[in-house]
């Protein structure tokens, strides 16, 4: 439907799309600027389309890891080329049939596309499937095949467009001329679906562009050669030299281990609180306390004197998610406990034999 | 009565060898939603249990109903079933009018060029992480560096607004994002649809000297309904889900907004963040899948009885 080029129609909308383009755009050029400002200026005189001090240092950062970034580069491309292929292909060999409006069992095979839509068993069944029964862990497969490989979601809209802009009569002439269905699919139907296959095609490329959930390089912890609990390289305070300005004795630390070794036990050390029966109360609590935090502790309420307002909201808000409750709840646990348990304070004797016999433990 | 007989069962095999085809193409994309999708689907029945890491999925004990619990008997469970539906409503909504109007437009350009322009423009924001999108949106609307308190508002003699903890702002706030990220989607699949329509039919009205408008109302939306049908009937199976990103991250996770930001998806996620309760988790997916499954069936049977063509089954 091409319209005369200078109607009044034609000047509008052009005008409404161009705003619509510097809209779209202009947010990016902000970013874009942002990113070759200096971090310094971006922080005492805000984001601004120009930069006020050049610097190229974030694109300097990204350089850095200049090998390992191409190979991620080559990897991304031939999965993007190779999933995008095979992922309009399949998708539209699925919906042709569910396009041809008396086949029979038609609804059944499209309810059977649009389900998945809907439910899912999440990522862990997913990814024990695909790892274990079809061990495609560690390969390229790992990238292309989990999830992106098909779209219940571009089926559909694919079988929407063969059916609305492929006329029925055209099937009913190649039929009647003796083509096969793989014929018409091939020689009809791909190429008046076009622009819906290239639509479609891009949405799937940017879906394997984009990805990061299927993971590739093989690492776990079978083969991860760098650990981040790395205590044991650290030592402790007992094991170094006390850093002594003249305040502190020679065996400070020793002093300070006879300290501890005669700290009392809470009468309450060993008691586990089970919470299981209250998680409904503790997902609300969570949310009602992730609702004020921040806030309170950053002193953004808006002045001093909301600070005691505020605190109340929060207070308010905890009890009303069951803070009473649970509160009710542990502390009933916790009375148990201790008429089981003796609730006997420990005396520095036992917390002595509780080291060594701790000592003991580990060394068998 | 023989002969008959040979002969229907002739023709169901005629039937059933003339469409065999058919089923053959759909076989490759069968077999792989019935390994991608319905095997894994086994693992809903982990909302239903108590969910024990080293007993597995299979030997964990049954909860019954106890996991969805959490997502009714709270004070919030209003707020966030209101937000989730509301939001969703709006950019169903707004999303296809802006799409079917951004695609008439783009595909009435005459200059091919532009029309490339448009077209690529429109789809940008679709390609970006909505990490990404949070911080463009920070740098508008930070309390002090954004470029709309520093800059604009300043310009039009305004006061600077504490954009992140005024929760009134933020319906429109994210509904301007969501249409700025997304409407791009729509409008390609709307244009491809126009470009599948017959050029003679607009050559026709021509001749019948028909305006502008009446051709848009009796050739173009009528050939768009299909489609309008099938996305929308797609998005209401999703309403009780919401883009987290979206809703997470361009409001900053700022507690002062949650009136009026959060929704189901990011509710579960901060109530069990800490705790990271897997059968939880899966008991608010389930219950978002059950409920939009639900209404897109009665949607569909209410398109189904006004026109059978484009019901989706």
């Amino acid at each position: 439907m091409k319209e005369k080029p200078f109607s009044a129609y034609s000047i509008v909308t052009n005008i409404i799309m161009i705003l619509v383009v510097v809209m779209v755009v202009l947010p990016f050029l902000l970013l874009f600027s942002s990113s070759l400002t200096e971090e310094n200026t971006l922080v005492a005189y805000g984001y601004s389309f120009f930069p006020r001090k050049f610097s190229a240092a974030s694109y300097g950062y990204i350089l850095q890891s200049g090998k390992l970034i191409l190979k991620a580069y080559g990897v991304s491309i031939l999965i993007t080329a190779l999933g995008t292929l095979l992922h309009v292909l399949l998708a539209a060999l699925m919906a042709y049939p569910l396009a041809i409006k008396n086949l029979p069992g038609r609804n059944i095979l499209s309810f059977y596309v649009f389900f998945t839509m809907l439910f899912n068993g999440g990522i862990v069944p997913s990814y024990l499937m695909w790892s274990g029964t079809f061990h495609i862990k560690d390969t390229l497969f790992a990238q292309l095949l989990p999830n992106l490989l098909l779209s219940a979601w571009n089926v559909m809209m694919i079988r929407t467009y063969f059916t609305t802009s492929i006329p029925d009569a055209l099937y009913e002439a190649a039929e009647i001329d003796g083509a096969s269905q793989f014929t018409i699919f091939s020689k009809i139907v791909l190429p008046l679906g076009k622009p819906i296959l290239v639509t479609m095609g891009t949405f799937a490329g940017l879906g394997y562009w984009n990805d990061w959930t299927n993971f590739v390089e093989g690492e776990d912890d079978g083969n991860y050669k760098y650990h981040q609990n790395s205590g044991w390289s650290l030592g402790n305070q007992f094991q170094s030299y006390v850093w002594n300005n003249g305040t502190k004795d020679k065996d400070y630390w020793n002093k300070l281990q006879h300290h501890n070794d005669w700290a009392q036990y809470s009468p309450a050390y060993g008691f586990m609180w089970d919470a299981s029966n209250y998680q409904t109360q503790i997902t609300a609590l969570q949310n009602a306390l992730e609702t004020y935090r921040p806030a309170l502790e950053t002193g953004s309420v808006g002045g001093a004197a909301n600070v005691e307002s505020t605190l109340k909201a929060l207070n308010d808000a905890l009890y009303a998610a069951g803070l009473q409750e649970v509160m009710d709840a542990k502390q009933a646990q916790l009375d148990e406990w201790l008429t089981n348990n003796g609730g006997a304070t420990k005396t520095p004797e036992n917390n002595l034999k509780t080291i060594a016999g701790g000592e003991g433990v580990v060394k068998n | 009565m023989a002969k008959e007989k040979s002969k229907s069962s002739n023709s169901a095999w005629a039937k059933f060898k003339r469409y065999l085809p058919l089923y053959l193409m759909f076989l490759p994309g069968g077999i792989y939603l019935f390994i991608n999708n319905y095997i894994p689907m086994a693992g809903i029945i982990v909302a239903f249990k108590n969910y024990n890491a080293r007993q597995g999925i299979w030997k964990s004990a049954w909860a019954g109903f106890k996991n969805f619990q959490f997502l009714f008997a709270t004070p919030d469970a209003w707020v966030i079933t209101r937000n989730t539906i509301l939001y969703n409503v709006a950019f169903i909504i707004v999303n296809t009018l802006l799409g079917i109007i951004f695609a008439i437009f783009i595909c009435d350009c005459v200059n091919e060029k532009l029309k490339k322009t448009y077209q690529s423009a429109i789809l940008f924001p679709y390609l970006m992480s909505a990490v990404i999108l949070g911080y463009i949106v920070f740098a508008f609307l930070s309390q002090s560096t954004g470029i709309v308190n520093n800059t604009i508002l300043p310009a039009l003699g305004l006061e600077p607004v504490d954009w992140y903890s005024q929760s009134k702002y933020w319906p429109f706030i994210l509904i301007f994002v969501n249409t700025w990220k997304g409407v791009g989607y729509g409008t390609l699949i709307y244009i491809s649809a126009i470009n599948g329509i017959d050029p003679s039919l607009y050559e026709a009205a021509e001749l019948d000297s028909a305006t502008k408008w009446q051709k848009i109302k009796f050739i173009t939306l009528p050939f768009l309904e299909p489609t309008i049908i099938t996305l929308t009937l797609m998005s209401v199976g999703r309403i009780f889900y919401s883009d987290f990103g979206l809703f997470y991250q361009v409001p900053r996770n700022s507690g002062l907004l949650y009136s009026t930001t959060n929704v189901i998806d990011t509710y579960v996620y901060r109530g069990l963040m800490n705790s990271g309760n897997v059968g939880m988790s899966a008991a608010a997916g389930f219950y978002q899948s059950i409920v939009g499954f639900i209404i897109v069936l009665s949607a569909n049977a209410i398109v189904r009885k006004f026109s059978k063509e484009n019901a989706m089954f």
